[in-house]
């Protein structure tokens, strides 16, 4: 235990008398600390005071009752919390871990949503004073701007339109939970995708729509309808079935339009080949909400700017 | 003696109640189990050694615990919570073992 690597290389330094000679395993202290001073020092300490009270080896004297109390005491305390460590220590993972998750994930959630419904409630006063600054410049600059938000879906739409609510089929939804997304059996077949969405959402936009939504996400330029596991992502935000697609726009229009389309041949081939549930219906009334939250990405002034509808403003 | 008995007295309690740890003190439980082992170990090389002092190891295993709590609660402060509490396990195990050898040799002369 006491030896340790003695191969240091001592001739780079000449011994100097003053100083005391350096040891050869000064570099490693510690791990010398660490060994040879294992045992707590304090008893050897505290047996040389106890020579020293007491000289010629006789037994110690005996310790006060209120010391040996506390001794017992303080013993019995640290022996409960060491055996409380080691028992918590030995259970697998708490259960309430994942309930303490699925509370934390519903909290955020909860903070997103009341968030965004601020960002929704603050777009109409905003939107006010914008077209009230623009209102200097003409009516083309507010008209320009309408259409921007329109085409961007950074405003809230309303009118006739389209409603689609598309359903997996019967029976394919049992195999659901718990199942593993990897062995595709026939129940799973008729389960909606995440491709059969991007093809009825650009299929009604093909047909004349001027806004879409999926289960009341706004479709942008920029959303994304994805699939992560077993759940369709709109925007990152997972939805479950039935699915339903709003359009705004003629109704009678669009449903000719997107039933003499590719789309509509796609979405009659998921219903006969797979028993996938579509059913579309005309609504008088149909209410949109904002998609993304508006953000500018390009700006041009417009003295120099050919006069014309592209507004520069917006992106 | 008395703190061997007193900690005997304390685990057996523990396994009785089985009391649950607030979920705030879980990071330091393994480090402070650590601790305590290596304490143990002192105490019994002391014993053994003849000089074994109740009151000394029942200092060295508290302040050893709390040290070693204190440590790791820093360490998570500071972001470096998990290489402070291996530096920590790596110097007690240096000293578990060295107390260990030494018992080793008390009790087989070997």
């Amino acid at each position: 235990m006491n030896q340790q690597v003695t191969s240091v290389d001592h001739s780079a330094e000449p011994p100097a008398a003053a100083r005391p000679p350096r040891a050869p395993d000064a570099s490693m202290s510690l791990l010398r600390e660490t060994s040879e001073r294992a045992m707590d020092p304090g008893y050897a300490s505290a047996a040389a005071r106890r020579r020293a009270t007491t000289p010629g080896g006789q037994p110690r004297p005996p310790r006060s009752r209120m010391s040996t109390a506390w001794v017992a005491v303080v013993a019995i305390a640290l022996g409960l919390c060491a055996s409380i460590a080691v028992i918590t220590l030995r259970t697998p993972a708490a259960p309430g871990a994942r309930e303490a998750l699925v509370t934390e994930v519903a909290e955020r959630r909860a903070t997103v949503t009341s968030a965004s419904e601020r960002v929704h409630a603050l777009r109409a006063p905003v939107d006010a004073r914008r077209d009230a600054a623009l209102s200097g410049g003409g009516d083309d600059l507010v008209a320009a701007n309408r259409t921007g938000g329109l085409l961007s879906a950074t405003s809230p739409v309303s009118g006739r339109g389209l409603r689609l609510s598309i359903d997996d089929a019967p029976g394919s939804r049992a195999s659901a939970p718990g199942g593993d997304p990897r062995d595709a059996t026939a129940a799973d077949q008729g389960r909606v995708l995440d491709r059969d969405l991007q093809v009825v959402t650009n299929g009604l936009f093909a047909a004349g729509a001027q806004a879409v939504s999926v289960s009341g996400h706004r479709l942008t330029s920029l959303s994304s309808i994805r699939v992560a596991g077993q759940a369709i992502l709109v925007d990152y935000q997972p939805l479950t079935p039935p699915y339903v697609v709003e359009a705004v726009g003629d109704p009678d229009v669009m449903a000719h339009d997107f039933a003499a389309s590719a789309a509509g041949a796609y979405v009659a081939a998921l219903e006969d080949a797979y028993g996938v549930q579509v059913t579309s219906t005309a609504h008088r009334s149909l209410q949109l909400p904002a998609g993304s939250v508006e953000t500018l990405r390009h700006a041009s002034t417009t003295q120099p700017a050919p006069a014309g509808d592209d507004a520069g403003a917006q992106r | 003696m008395i703190a061997a008995l007193g900690l005997l007295l304390g685990v057996t309690l523990g396994l009785v109640l089985t009391p649950a740890v607030p979920a705030v003190l879980a990071p330091y439980l393994p480090i402070a189990v650590v601790a305590a082992l290596d304490a143990v170990f002192g105490g019994l090389r002391s014993l053994l050694d003849g000089i074994f002092d109740d009151k000394v190891f029942v200092v060295s295993f508290a302040s050893n615990v709390l040290v070693a709590a204190v440590i790791v609660y820093l360490g998570d402060q500071l972001g470096v919570g998990a290489q402070l509490s291996t530096g920590v396990v790596v110097v007690l195990s240096i000293r578990i073992f060295a107390n260990a050898a030494a018992i080793r040799r008390h009790l087989f002369k070997a």
